[in-house]
């Protein structure tokens, strides 16, 4: 939050508009209005505390924001647009929550064709670009430059991914040390005396994405100031992504959203991802940067993946085969009537603490309120790919690890405890990684959720190779249940990243599991036992209740939740 | 109307979907990038992309994906949207009558006022009345839809909130029979006016024109000549003629009954045909698209056909000229 705010504070004292002032000044009042909590000991906490939990669908924007100033709404998340944030900052009955976001925004080179082929234009043309001035003018300062191939947010990113590097007489230098040179008109020309011919740069369309369409003019306007003949075309984004995928491109601007964890890198950087469907876009291909990134795919432990995450970001800082531009904040409104709303410097107030705490300030009882943006479709958790279902199924099942809202690293959930331990041939076979499962926990009809649940998700998944969990489990070479009732899964490699995928599984019963025939047209939602749908009992601090196609996504307390009894309250 | 007319009418529509068909499954195998191709998450791998496509059955060759979309068409089973996984026709089935609700009654209550405030303005020709009908008219027809009904939302849900916001329940919904009724009246009311309010300025003055024009007619004087009413001259003689162009009108007015308003239900966040189509088109969702559009021109070309019909009915010219054909 810290250097959020130093970052907003130097944006103001640089050159403003009315506009920015007034909406960056509301933002340095967030901690004093807002019902953040000190940090405590997640967990130490109990919950949850509502009895219910309402998911209200309202696909519009706008309205949303005024269902929220109407207090139809207690919590919206996902906020992008400026104006929209503003809005809801001047509501005195609205709290805001910021925070660094998984959102990073990229300007892709097509490494394979002239002139970005050529890794020290890419590095000029990476020092015309002023991040700042981009993220002033265009989104009111409600998000920050990057500089490094992680978002900020993430614990893995190197500390310098705020550094300044805009330079456009540098850039300039740095072009002509290269030999180029510029015509009459102020085109660069190449060592050989060809001028550049022009070179397009793709966007989305602006009806459906403005701010990124805005953004493309003012980096072909950077790029222009030091002779790059860049034009602007708009497209449609899914003809823009075949484009991207066939390497018929020079330059496009393309926004990833990007978990805690580095390994995403080798997806995006290294040369065996540069395929049809691969998300190699760039065309990267650097022997250092692959056996950085195999090395960080394929670490046996944590000390070794931060080596390789660190050299890997280095060395992508070198060869620039994209110029990371921004990073989004996540912005959040939370009505004023409830207290106990979790916010840090990494998640902003919709977040499952949230929704565990949560309290009306006047005691009486209520459910909670919070926007879903989207329609869930279809609460099978195998086939559902929206993140808005997801929303949905994320508060009824539970995996073995959690995650940390102050840290962002792994913390227990389902398992006690875990070890990872690289076994086999000279000690560099397999990764095996043994959890240890809490003891009494329940499903959300009451009965027993076992180890044996557990080992039966990941056989099911692996057997049945579900797309959405594929790369999670295709690893995975056996599971087993020790002597002294540790789940041990064995991979058939060796990579640290496994037990964050096998570890943040959803766990189904395997009572449920057994009967399912046919996973793909499953409907969770068919056979009612008393404590509601049978195919979506779960573990996690929520039931469903009703889901009303188009209307609303009303979910219960489960009664037999691990954390609903603690009493230990841990906040200062 | 002859048989022979009728056959080949019949003939001409048959003829006219089959194209349809063909030029749904190939325009939506033109377009670039397919349901898969557009998901950008690094933890989901181009293996796993792939075991999507065969779920999906992308990864079968075009010619046998064609004739499996022939059969799901022609026997109406559309199979499983790549979105929701969840049978089509339960999805159109499951959205279809808020959407028809919303339409049919905004299209009943634009139509009716507009065609009668037509009639007043033709009847009013150079007054005051006919002047507000016209630009009332202009207005409503030429101001952007998301425009008015955002407008709406705010003075009349937000600022003063004598309707909700969304939906077409209370969150949690009345439990009582009569009270569900009323709260869902009280949900579609803000949407249904403002689609009317939008729709009936080109009802008017369409209708307008068209009245101005016959009320000039021969046969118009002839029955004031005759000492006719001014109601049986207006409706009986002067209406009746401008009939069949509204029927037309109106009858093909019957797709967009289905096929739904986009912008209206997103706006209102009203669970409907319009935005299932939306997203079927942008996320590259054959079966449902293919379905939903099939279905609209079917519907299209039963429209038409019974326009025809109903041309024939009340227009006494177009029998005779049937039968001496």
């Amino acid at each position: 939050m810290k250097r959020i705010l130093a970052f907003i504070k130097k944006t103001i004292s640089k050159k403003n508009t009315a506009r920015i002032i007034i909406s960056l000044t509301l933002l340095l009042f967030i901690p004093h209005y807002s019902n953040s909590l000190e940090r405590f000991d997640p967990q130490k906490v109990y919950g949850p505390r509502i009895d219910k939990l309402c998911m209200v669908i309202i696909r519009n924007s706008d309205a949303q924001i005024l269902a929220a100033q109407k207090g139809e709404i207690d919590i919206m998340g996902d906020m992008a647009l400026p104006s929209d944030i503003d809005r809801l900052s001047r509501d005195p009955n609205l709290s805001m929550s910021l925070a660094r976001g998984f959102h990073a925004f990229f300007l892709l080179f097509n490494n394979k064709a002239a002139p970005w082929d050529d890794k020290y234009v890419r590095q000029a043309a990476a020092q015309a670009l002023d991040r700042n001035n981009i993220v002033r003018t265009i989104y009111s300062g409600y998000c920050e430059p990057i500089n490094t191939w992680l978002p900020p947010v993430s614990p893995w990113a190197l500390p310098e991914s705020g550094k300044i590097i805009f330079d456009r007489k540098a850039s300039r230098a740095k072009l002509k040390s290269l030999g180029y040179s510029w015509n009459l008109a102020g085109t660069l020309v190449t060592p050989e005396g060809k001028t550049i011919p022009r070179l397009k740069l793709l966007t989305p369309l602006a009806r459906v994405a403005p701010t990124t369409a805005e953004l493309a003019e003012q980096i072909a306007d950077s790029l222009h100031a030091v002779g790059f003949p860049v034009e602007v075309e708009p497209m449609d984004f899914s003809v823009m992504i075949s484009k991207l995928d066939r390497k018929d491109y020079s330059l496009a601007v393309l926004a990833w959203g990007m978990g805690r964890n580095p390994d995403s890198l080798y997806s995006f950087y290294h040369s065996v991802m540069d395929v049809e469907g691969g998300y190699n876009v760039t065309g990267a291909n650097d022997v250092k940067l692959d056996e950085a990134l195999h090395e960080l795919r394929f670490a046996s432990d944590k000390a070794e993946a931060e080596v390789a995450s660190e050299k890997a970001q280095k060395l992508l800082s070198d060869i620039v085969p994209s110029i990371p531009i921004y990073s989004r904040f996540s912005v959040a409104a939370v009505s004023k009537k409830w207290k106990n709303i979790l916010t840090t410097d990494k998640i902003t107030a919709d977040n499952f603490w949230t929704m565990m705490m949560a309290e009306p300030k006047d005691g009486k009882m209520r459910a909670l309120n919070m926007v879903l943006a989207e329609e869930p479709r279809n609460l099978n958790p195998f086939v559902a790919s929206s993140a808005y279902a997801w929303q949905v199924l994320g508060m009824i099942y539970e995996g073995m690890i959690g995650t940390d809202p102050f840290t962002l690293e792994d913390m227990p959930a389902l398992a006690e405890s875990w070890e990872v331990r690289t076994v086999g041939a000279d000690g560099a076979g397999q990764t095996e990684l043994s959890f240890k499962i809490k003891d009494n926990l329940k499903w959300n009809d009451g009965s027993a959720l076992t180890v044996y649940d557990v080992k039966k998700t990941i056989d099911f998944l692996k057997k049945n190779q579900v797309p959405r969990f594929y790369d999670s489990v295709k690893d995975v070479e056996s599971t087993e249940v020790s002597a002294d009732g540790k789940l041990v899964v064995r991979m058939s490699n060796v990579s640290y990243w496994h037990l964050n995928k096998i570890g943040s599984l959803p766990i189904i019963p395997q009572k449920v599991l057994n009967e399912i025939k046919d996973w793909q047209n499953w409907n969770p939602l068919e056979k009612s036992v008393d404590s509601g749908p049978y195919g979506l009992i779960g573990s996690g601090p929520f039931k469903l209740e009703t889901y009303k196609a188009g209307e609303y996504v009303m979910m219960e307390k489960n009664k037999y939740y691990r954390m609903l009894s603690n009493p230990k309250r841990s906040m200062k | 109307m002859s048989s022979k007319w009728f056959l080949r009418r019949l003939f001409s529509s048959i003829a006219v979907l089959a194209a349809v068909l063909v030029l749904n499954f190939l325009l939506f195998r033109v377009m670039p990038g397919d349901a898969v191709s557009t998901i950008i998450d690094p933890s989901f791998s181009p293996e796993a992309k792939e075991l999507l496509r065969e779920l999906y059955g992308l990864d079968k060759p075009l010619k046998e994906q064609f004739f499996i979309y022939i059969k799901q068409m022609l026997t109406f089973k559309f199979g499983l949207s790549f979105l929701s996984r969840r049978p089509v026709w339960e999805e159109l089935l499951s959205r279809l009558p808020s959407t028809l609700i919303l339409m049919s009654l905004s299209m009943f209550f634009s139509s009716v006022l507009g065609i009668w405030l037509g009639i007043k303005a033709a009847l009013n020709r150079g007054k005051k009345l006919e002047k507000l009908v016209l630009r009332l008219g202009a207005i409503t027809a030429s101001f952007p839809g998301f425009f008015v009904q955002l407008v709406l939302l705010m003075l009349l849900a937000r600022t003063f909130p004598l309707f909700p916001l969304r939906g077409s329940l209370s969150v949690p919904p009345p439990t009582e029979a009569t009270a569900i009724v009323i709260d869902y009246i009280w949900h579609m009311a803000l949407p249904v006016i403002s689609l009317t309010l939008m729709g009936f300025g080109g009802w008017a003055l369409y209708v307008r024109n068209l009245m101005v024009r016959v009320l000039g007619e021969d046969y118009v004087l002839m029955a004031r000549a005759r000492g006719l009413s001014e109601k049986r001259v207006v409706y009986g003689h002067s209406f009746r003629t401008i009939l069949p162009p509204i029927l037309t009108i109106l009858l093909m007015s019957v797709p967009g009954l289905v096929s739904g308003a986009v912008i209206t239900e997103s706006v209102f966040s009203l669970y409907g045909i319009g935005t299932f189509l939306l997203e079927a088109v942008s996320g590259h969702d054959y079966p449902s698209a293919g379905a939903a559009f099939y279905l609209l021109a079917l519907i299209t070309i039963i429209s038409n056909l019974f326009a025809d019909i109903i041309y024939g009915l009340a227009d006494p010219r177009v029998r005779i000229e049937g039968k001496n054909q």
